[in-house]
């Protein structure tokens, strides 16, 4: 669409927008503005959305010249080779089973050696270890190994060191045995080593899965090394019961769009990665409200933390959602009671916003089980009022 | 039955020393490994990742005690709307916030609860925003603030529902409080007899304090003998408070002393000249009937003396004044003033507003009516007192707002009009929204108007939104953004009192 806008002097702007089913929406605009899109563009934009533009076949010159240009720099998608395709993933998947079998050599050399010379060890023995996963192309491998330093620095470093090595001796173990494990599980494994699928792939072969989803949660988080935010969303199935988790990335500021609010309903066809947790939207309907989701009791949630542990061992928490639980103390820590008295000790940096949501009451209660951190809770459906994202 | 040994427990040391040194331990507890000949490093990696998985999995749940939950909240919360308003105020419009916690406390309602840990912080480090905090949060936020002890000062504004001994005796110093101001709106003597109780036995300064300040409530002289033995308390803390207390009692014996001390260290000369001498520090009554600490060693300075004169002359009740020096305020200050005891005129300036005498304060604002900015700059290059808002604290709105209009058409300073029209307070009566947005609209001088945008942009009442034009004529560019940025604010006032 196009258009000229009077300003205030002589000359009036010209104005276009491009939208495109490919890209994101493009703008030009001939005034000396440097926000993108500018109050003309938005001007156009408006009027548009109110159908007050009329359609033309013709364009002016410059709109043409401008496409033009737009279309000529972008870059060419190839067409998917799958012999290419298949070839590549089967030379990766050979660069991770010989970094993953370095790994478990270099395993049971510092057993065999003994973990108390650990604390001497200089940041490069860990580095070497982690850039050679890199040059492997397992960079989940990679990041478990180059926490081993931090973990170091606890007082009680043996167990948590002894810990990360049997986790990492596990993940070298079951990569061995890829080809003998279950689907699911085999998914987890080349998850946690650090092979990615694309998130267009999933579309074009993942199983799909149509529902009307309750929005459980959404967290976000900064990454300060690299800078990206990231934001992951729980949905649960309301006919089938499924749990998925979308995660999305972004670097600038505004590049993350909120999306649905915690506690809404959507109507949505999701296309699942191998490990049938992960998703990725394929379409979605507006949100509407939702109705508060059934939860479990405390001993129901630990069982299904067990169950995800048995498709993915290295999982370290599972979105889990309780039913009837009231904030509780033991001394000065916080926990989540369920009517039975069981309880899990909060792990979130404060539970004021929590405890300000329930006002000490049985509520539903959306968060993150770890047994390492405790629980983290994100959403809070208090007795008789709408959802309360934490 | 034997308990089975935990197999982390038997791994870690076998891991730490090494398996070329030591065997791998037996773990009966763990399913038998597959491979049985797998070396001693493969072996202990696989039983340890057995074991990590198992205990994370295997987790069991906690026991913990339920909190009691909050009680009932007769007000609603605010609606959707006001709840969005509340988030952008806690970010971007932080000088808004009082005039929000206000609305809503006028309006019967409660913040929403997902706001209360912000708010209640908010509060925590800005003592003055605490009762709008306390009258707006309702019962859920007294309750949440029983569980953090930065959270405690809420528990001295406001009252629970009724008196209930077993809080009385068992509850945390905040409840404590409440319980205790809810006594004393039913039984004033019973809440009396209890604090004189507390005074006797507390050990805490700060408990004591915080439940004298109970008695500020319903105060009448018969309060005298507690607030009279709390000026005995070793905490200068307690000892301040009973002091602002009692000096609102003129009625009391306190008042009585205070006014002989004053009567003591004034005369009158022949020709109507005012002689004040100093407090030497000798006079221990006195000191004690002051709150003032009896110096160790004798403490004889001028500076001690003046500050000793000054405690007197601001707690002791003015009449005293009226009585032996001239019959009406307007004289006495001139009198002082011609003395040249310009000390004592700001004493007595201060006592007018520390006291809210509306009499003072009339005499000493018609003194200042006629240069009001002439006042205000000597005032400043003098370092002197001149607390017009203290001053116009004790008038009725009307005659507040009519005073500063008055005072406006006599300064040509918009710094000075910005600070005079601070100084009365909202809401401004119609005639000074008028005289404020014309100034507003018609600015030609230099400097000063940003002032005079502060003050419209808090106190401007919004139903005046009207008289401000979306794009009025003749301002500098710099003022022109002041300008609507003020206009801007308003306007958001006008949607928050909208909402609510």
């Amino acid at each position: 669409m196009w258009g000229e806008c009077r300003g205030s002097g002589s000359r009036s702007y010209t104005v276009a927008v491009h939208v495109d089913a490919e890209e994101a929406p493009a703008y030009k605009c001939s005034c000396p503005s440097r926000k993108i899109p500018c109050k003309h563009t938005l001007g156009l934009l408006t009027r548009w959305a109110g159908g007050e533009l009329s359609e033309s076949e013709e364009s002016p010159e410059w709109v043409g010249r401008w496409i033009g240009r737009r279309t000529a720099h972008r870059p060419r998608r190839a067409a998917p080779d799958p012999a290419r395709a298949e070839a590549t993933r089967r030379d990766r998947d050979r660069a991770v089973a010989e970094g993953l079998t370095e790994l478990s050599l270099w395993l049971r050399d510092q057993i065999d050696s003994g973990l108390c010379e650990v604390p001497d060890r200089g940041y490069a023995h860990w580095d070497r270890m982690a850039e050679r996963l890199v040059d492997a192309k397992a960079a989940g491998a990679a990041a478990l190994v180059s926490e081993l330093p931090a973990l170091v620095r606890h007082r009680d470093w043996p167990a948590r060191v002894l810990e990360r090595f049997a986790y990492l001796h596990l993940l070298a173990e079951a990569h061995r045995a890829r080809e003998h494990l279950p689907e699911v599980l085999r998914a987890a494994v080349h998850t946690r080593a650090g092979v990615t699928t694309r998130a267009d792939e999933v579309i074009a072969r993942g199983e799909r899965t149509t529902d009307t989803w309750t929005v459980l949660a959404r967290s976000e988080a900064d990454d300060p090394a690299s800078g990206v935010r990231s934001r992951r969303v729980w949905l649960r199935g309301r006919t089938h019961g499924r749990t998925v988790m979308t995660l999305a990335h972004g670097r600038e500021p505004g590049a993350l769009v909120p999306g649905p609010d915690p506690g809404t309903g959507i109507e949505a066809e999701f296309a699942l990665y191998p490990d049938r947790r992960r998703a990725t939207e394929v379409r979605a309907g507006a949100p509407e409200p939702a109705p508060v989701p059934p939860g479990s009791t405390v001993a129901g949630a630990l069982d299904a933390h067990a169950a995800h542990l048995a498709e993915a061992p290295w999982q370290p928490a599972s979105l889990v959602v309780l039913a009837q639980v009231a904030p509780a103390r033991h001394g000065q820590d916080w926990y989540l009671a369920d009517p039975s008295g069981d309880a899990l000790p909060l792990g979130a940096p404060d539970p004021w916003r929590l405890l300000a949501a329930t006002g000490g009451r049985p509520a539903t209660v959306a968060g993150e089980w770890s047994p390492a951190d405790g629980f983290t809770p994100l959403t809070v459906w208090p007795d008789g009022a709408p959802a309360v994202p934490l | 039955m034997i308990p089975t040994p935990d197999p982390w427990e038997q791994l870690l040391p076998a891991a730490l020393v090494g398996t070329a040194r030591r065997a791998v331990p037996d773990t009966p507890d763990l399913p038998a490994p597959e491979a049985e000949d797998a070396p001693g490093s493969t072996a202990l990696l696989d039983r340890a990742a057995l074991a990590a998985v198992r205990r994370a999995a295997g987790h069991t749940p906690h026991t913990a005690e339920p909190v009691e939950p909050a009680p009932e909240d007769d007000a609603p919360e605010v609606g959707a709307a006001a709840s969005r308003r509340l988030a952008e105020i806690l970010t971007t419009r932080a000088a808004l916030l009082p005039e929000w916690l206000d609305l809503v406390a006028r309006a019967g309602r409660r913040v929403p609860a997902a706001h209360l840990p912000t708010l209640l912080d908010r509060g925590a480090r800005d003592s003055e925003l605490r009762p709008a905090v306390a009258a707006a949060v309702g019962a859920r936020g007294h309750w949440l603030a029983r569980f953090r002890d930065t959270w405690h000062y809420l528990g001295a504004h406001g009252a629970a529902t009724h008196f209930d001994p077993r809080i009385w005796e068992h509850g945390a110093p905040p409840e404590r409080r409440r319980v205790l101001a809810a006594l004393r709106r039913t039984d004033p003597a019973a809440a009396r007899e209890r604090t004189a109780e507390v005074l006797r036995t507390e050990p805490v300064a700060e408990r004591r304090r915080s439940l004298l300040s109970v008695l500020a409530s319903g105060l009448t002289t018969e309060d005298e003998d507690v607030l009279a033995a709390a000026l005995d308390d070793r905490a200068a803390g307690v000892r301040g408070l009973a002091l602002s207390l009692l000096s609102r009692l003129p009625d009391s014996d306190h008042a009585d002393r205070l006014r002989a001390y004053v009567r003591a260290l004034v005369s009158t000369g022949p020709r109507g000249e005012v002689r004040i001498r100093g407090v030497g520090p000798g006079r221990s009554g006195l000191l004690r009937d002051l709150a003032l600490a009896v110096p160790e060693r004798a403490d004889d300075t001028g500076a001690a003396r003046s500050e000793r004169l000054w405690a007197l002359i601001t707690h002791a009740p003015l009449d005293v004044w009226t009585a032996l020096v001239a019959p009406d305020p307007a004289r006495v200050l001139a009198r002082v003033e011609r003395s040249r005891r310009t000390d004592v005129h700001d004493a007595l300036v201060n006592a007018a507003g520390f006291q809210g005498s509306a009499e003072w304060a009339r005499a000493l604002l018609s003194t200042l009516g006629p240069d009001v900015g002439g006042h205000l700059a000597r005032a400043t290059q003098d370092r002197r007192v001149l607390q017009l808002p203290a001053l116009l604290r004790p008038l009725p709105l009307d005659e507040r707002c009519a005073w500063v209009h008055r005072a406006l058409n006599r300064t040509g300073d918009l710094a000075d009009a910005g600070y005079l029209l601070r100084a009365a307070g909202g809401p401004w009566t119609p005639e000074l929204s008028v005289a404020a947005t014309r100034m507003l609209l018609n600015h030609r001088s230099d400097g000063g108007y940003r002032a005079l945008c502060e003050a419209a942009a808090e106190y401007l009442p919004p139903e005046h939104l009207d008289h401000l034009p979306p794009d009025p004529p003749g301002l500098a560019p710099e003022d022109r953004r002041l300008y609507l940025d003020t206009r801007d604010t308003v306007l958001f006032r006008r949607e928050m009192q909208r909402e609510l």
